[in-house]
C-alpha cells in the first residue's frame, strides 16, 4: 500500500512539474488571446473586436504618439463586443490607472449587436474573458487552466512551430493556402496569410454570406450600447477617448449599411463624451483584406499609422 | 454526464467503492445502487427524461411478466406488438415526427398543396435510440422462448438503466445482460485491470484523437466551399478516424466501466479499418447495432434465403433502417442506402469471398489494397454522414473531386495541432495494427511490469498534454 501511495505521489509530482514548465513557455504562441492575459497593466489600450486586433498595431501609436506602451486588448466579436464582461475585464486592466491614458476604442455595426432572442448575458457567457479575474500574471494559470482547451504539451508544441513556420514564411504564402497567426508582446494579432487571389475571393465571398445570415439574426442593442457609453465614461476619467470605425471591403459596408443604416445616428450621441472619432471607412488608403472583413498586416500598418497620425493632428489642433 | 468529464472522474470511484467496500456480497443492494448512479448518471444531462427510460422499461417489464404465463399465442403476439408500439412511438414521437412531417409538407408542396402541420421542436432524449431497441430486444426475445422473463424489478430497471452503456450502448441483448444482474457479482483484479486498461485507451481514443481531429474536420466541413480537393480529401479522412476514435473510445470506455462493477458487455468495434471488404467492414463496426438489425430485422425478413431479389431486398431494408436509426435526416438515409449498394456490390462481384476469415494475410498486395480500397469507400460514405444535408453532401463531393486546384495545400488552424495530429494518428493506426488480434491494444500482459506501466504512463500523458478538454460531446449521443 504504501509504494502503492508513493507512486502515486511521485506521479503527481511528475504531472505537476511537467505542466510548470509547460506554462512558463505560454507565449504569443499558445492561441490568439494569452498574450493578452499577460501584459502589465497599461494606461494606453486599443479595444474592440478582431478587426482592431489584427487592424491595429501600437508599435505605430507608440512611434507617432510618442508613447511606450500601447496595448492591444481587442479580441473577437464573440469575445469582446460591448457589454459587461468586457466592460469588467477593461476596468479591471485598468483599475490602477488614474489619468494620462489614451484609449481608442474601434466600433462598428456588430459590436454593439446582439443575437435576436437571447439576452447578452447569455452570449457573452462563451466570452473568452467571461469567468477570469486577472489580466496581468504572466504565467496566467488561470487562463491556461479555465480557456486553454488543450492539454498544455501543445504550448511547447506552438512554440516549436513557430521557428519552422516564421523560417518559411516566404515559401508558405506563396505556396500555401490559408494563414498562421501569433499574438505579438503588446497583444496585436499579426495574421501570416496567403494572398492567393482565388482562395481570397472564397474567403470573402464565405464572409459575406456569413454576414448577410447575421443581417436576420442579430439587432442593434440598447444593452450593448449602453455599456459602451458606460465603458467610455469610465476611461474618459482616465485619459482620453478615441472612437474609430475602421475600414472594411465595400461589400462588407453595404451590408453593414443594409443592416444597421442608424449607425452614426447613434455614434453621434456618444460623440459629446469621447474625445474624438474617427470614421476611416472613406480613408484615402488602398487596403487589402484577408477576408473582406479583416485588414491584411501591411494595410494594418496603414491604418495604424493613418489613424495616429489623425489622434496626433487632432491632439495638437486641440492643443492650439 | 459525460465519460470524458471531470464529474465522471468524481462519479465513477465514488460508485466503485461504494459497490464495492459498502454493499459488497448484497446483490440487490448493488443493482439499487445501480439504478440510482445510473438515474444520477442520466439526470445529469436532463432529468426531465428519466420518465423515458422508466415508461420504458416499466413497460417492458410488465409486458415480460404477463408473457411468463400466458399461452395463448394471440395474445403473446399482441403483448410482444404492444412492446414494440410503445418502444418504437418514444422513438417516432421525439426522433422522427418533425422528420417526416416536414417531409410530407415538402411532398405536398410539390404538388402546389400547403398543408398546415405543426412541427414539435422536441429535444431528442440522449440515448432514446439505444435503450428503447436494449428493451425490445428483451420482450421479443422471451416471445420466442430465447429467455425467461424476470420477476426482479430491480433487475430489470438496473438492466436497462445500467450507466456505462445506457446512452451509446453497446445494445447489450437481454439474454446476456440481465443474468447477470441476477447472480452475485464478486470482485475480480482481472476484471479491474482490463476494464482500467479499456477506460485509459477508450479516453485517449477520444480526447487525443477524436477531438484534435474534430477540430478540423469542423473547420472544413462548415467550409468547404473554401477548400481544395485535397483538403475536402483530408477533411473526410479525419472524420473518419473521428468518429471510428469518438464511437469506439466511448465503447471501451463503457465495456470497461462495466468490468469494474463485474459486468461483461459485448464488443463493439473489431479494428473495423482493417476490414478486407464491406461485409468484413460490418461484422467489426458497431458490432453490438449490425446483430440487433440482423437478429431482429435481416433473419425474421428472411435473410440469406430465397430469390435473388428478396435478399437483395432484405439487405437494403437493414442498411436504410440502419440508416434512419442514425438520425432523422435524408443524409442518413443515403448513407444506408450506399452501404447497401457497397454490400450488393461485393455479393455480385465476389460469390463465396465473404465467409468470415479469421486469420488475413495482410502482406498479400491483393488483401492489402482491398483493406485500403475498402477504407477508401467507407470514408466515402462517411462524407453523407458527416454532412449537415444532402445538398452539402453532393456540393462536398463535387468539390472534391473536380475542384480546379486539388493539389493545392491548405494550412488548417491550429497548424502545430495539424501536424501532431497526423503524427499522432500515425502513431494510433501502427499501434492498433500491431495489437489487432488483441481484445484491446493496452492488454500487455506480455510485457514485464515495467514495461507496461510505461506504456500506460505515456498513454496516460499524452491524454493530459495532448488531449483536448473542451467540451465536445461523443458524436453517438445524437443517436
Amino acid at each position: 500500500m504504501r509504494s502503492v501511495i508513493i507512486k502515486i505521489v511521485i506521479s503527481f509530482i511528475i504531472v505537476l512539474a511537467t505542466h510548470l514548465v509547460l506554462a512558463f513557455l505560454a507565449n504569443g504562441t499558445t492561441d490568439q488571446y494569452y498574450q493578452k492575459f499577460t501584459l502589465k497593466s497599461s494606461p494606453n489600450l486599443i479595444l474592440g473586436t478582431s478587426r482592431a486586433s489584427q487592424g491595429l498595431n501600437p508599435v505605430f501609436f507608440n512611434d507617432i504618439l510618442e508613447e511606450n506602451d500601447f496595448q492591444n486588448f481587442a479580441f473577437t466579436l464573440k469575445s469582446s463586443s460591448y457589454g459587461e464582461v468586457y466592460f469588467n475585464a477593461v476596468k479591471e486592466k485598468t483599475k490602477r490607472i488614474d489619468s494620462g491614458g489614451c484609449f481608442i476604442l474601434s466600433i462598428d455595426p456588430w459590436c454593439i449587436s446582439q443575437e435576436k432572442g437571447k439576452t447578452i448575458n447569455s452570449s457573452d457567457s462563451s466570452s473568452v474573458l467571461f469567468g477570469i479575474n486577472h489580466f496581468d500574471q504572466k504565467p496566467n494559470f488561470e487562463y491556461l487552466w479555465k480557456k486553454f482547451p488543450y492539454g498544455w504539451g501543445m504550448i511547447a508544441f506552438r512554440n516549436f512551430e513557430k521557428f519552422i513556420l516564421k523560417a518559411n514564411y516566404r515559401y508558405f504564402n506563396e505556396n500555401v493556402n490559408g494563414s498562421f497567426a501569433q499574438v505579438a508582446p503588446d497583444g496585436y494579432l499579426r495574421v501570416y496569410p496567403s494572398l492567393d487571389s482565388l482562395f481570397v475571393v472564397k474567403k470573402e465571398i464565405r464572409t459575406f454570406r456569413e454576414y448577410e445570415k447575421k443581417t436576420h439574426q442579430m439587432v442593434f442593442s440598447e444593452e450593448r450600447f449602453y455599456y459602451l457609453a458606460k465603458l467610455i465614461d469610465l476611461l474618459k476619467s482616465k485619459g482620453e477617448v478615441y472612437l474609430v470605425r475602421l475600414p472594411v471591403h465595400k461589400t462588407m459596408l453595404e451590408i453593414e449599411e443594409d443592416y444597421l443604416a442608424g449607425f452614426n445616428s447613434h455614434i453621434s450621441t456618444l460623440l459629446t463624451k469621447a474625445d474624438g472619432y474617427f470614421d476611416l471607412i472613406e480613408a484615402p488608403l488602398d487596403n487589402v483584406y484577408i477576408d473582406g472583413n479583416h485588414l491584411y498586416s501591411e494595410s494594418a500598418t496603414k491604418v495604424s499609422q493613418y489613424l495616429a497620425t489623425e489622434i496626433k493632428r487632432f491632439r495638437n489642433a486641440d492643443t492650439y | 454526464m459525460l465519460f470524458n468529464s471531470f464529474e465522471f472522474a468524481i462519479f465513477l470511484p465514488l460508485v466503485f467503492f461504494t459497490y464495492w467496500l459498502v454493499f459488497n456480497n448484497h446483490r440487490r443492494a448493488q443493482n439499487i445502487l445501480i439504478i440510482c448512479a445510473s438515474y444520477l448518471f442520466y439526470g445529469w444531462w436532463d432529468y426531465r427524461f428519466l420518465g423515458l427510460i422508466f415508461i420504458s422499461s416499466i413497460v417492458d417489464y410488465s409486458i415480460g411478466i404477463f408473457l411468463l404465463n400466458m399461452t395463448n399465442s394471440k395474445l403473446r403476439k399482441m403483448a410482444v406488438f404492444l412492446s414494440i408500439l410503445v418502444n418504437l412511438s418514444l422513438l417516432g414521437i421525439f426522433k422522427y415526427y418533425d422528420f417526416f412531417v416536414s417531409g410530407f409538407r415538402e411532398a405536398f408542396l410539390f404538388f402546389g398543396l400547403d398543408i398546415n402541420v405543426r412541427t414539435l421542436n422536441l429535444i431528442l432524449p440522449v440515448g432514446i435510440s439505444f435503450y428503447t431497441f436494449q428493451t425490445m430486444s428483451y420482450t421479443i426475445d422471451i416471445h420466442k422462448g430465447k429467455m425467461k422473463p424476470t420477476r426482479s424489478l430491480i433487475d430489470f430497471l438496473a438492466f436497462v438503466s445500467f450507466f456505462p452503456q445506457l446512452v451509446a450502448g453497446p445494445i447489450e441483448r437481454a439474454s446476456s445482460l440481465l443474468p447477470q444482474f441476477s447472480t452475485n457479482r464478486k470482485f475480480n483484479i482481472a476484471y479491474l485491470s482490463k476494464g482500467m486498461a479499456l477506460i485509459l485507451w477508450g479516453l485517449f481514443k477520444k480526447i487525443v484523437i477524436a477531438d484534435n481531429t474534430a477540430i478540423y474536420v469542423n473547420q472544413i466541413f462548415d467550409n468547404y466551399e473554401i477548400y481544395s480537393g485535397l483538403t475536402l480529401f483530408i477533411g473526410a479522412f479525419l472524420f473518419s478516424f473521428q468518429i471510428y476514435c469518438d464511437f469506439s473510445g466511448y465503447s471501451d470506455i463503457a465495456i470497461g466501466s462495466a468490468l469494474l462493477f463485474g459486468f461483461e458487455l459485448m464488443r463493439n468495434f473489431n479494428y473495423p479499418y482493417f476490414s478486407v471488404n464491406i461485409v468484413d467492414f460490418w461484422r467489426r463496426w458497431h458490432i453490438s447495432l449490425s446483430s440487433w438489425f440482423r437478429d431482429y430485422v435481416y433473419i425474421p425478413l428472411g435473410g440469406g434465403r430465397g430469390t435473388a431479389f428478396k435478399k437483395n431486398r432484405n439487405i437494403l431494408v437493414v442498411f436504410v433502417v440502419s440508416g434512419i436509426w442514425h438520425g432523422a435526416n435524408w443524409t442518413f438515409l443515403l448513407w444506408g442506402f450506399l452501404h447497401a449498394a457497397y454490400y450488393q456490390a461485393f455479393g455480385l462481384f465476389n460469390k463465396g469471398i465473404a465467409k468470415r476469415r479469421d486469420t488475413v494475410n495482410y502482406s498479400n498486395l491483393g488483401v492489402l489494397l482491398n483493406t485500403i480500397g475498402t477504407f477508401l469507400i467507407v470514408t466515402l460514405g462517411w462524407i453523407f454522414f458527416r454532412s449537415e444535408t444532402i445538398f452539402d453532401a453532393f456540393n462536398y463531393l463535387e468539390s472534391l473531386f473536380f475542384s480546379d486546384t486539388f493539389f493545392k495545400i491548405e494550412i488548417l488552424t491550429p497548424k502545430s495541432q495539424f501536424i501532431y495530429t497526423f503524427l499522432l494518428l500515425a502513431g494510433f493506426t501502427l499501434f492498433e495494427w500491431y495489437s489487432r488480434h488483441k481484445y484491446c491494444p493496452l492488454e500487455l500482459n506480455e510485457l514485464s511490469p515495467i514495461k507496461r506501466w510505461s506504456v500506460y504512463y505515456v498513454v496516460f500523458l499524452l491524454i493530459i498534454t495532448f488531449g483536448y478538454f473542451g467540451k465536445n460531446e461523443f458524436i453517438y449521443f445524437a443517436f
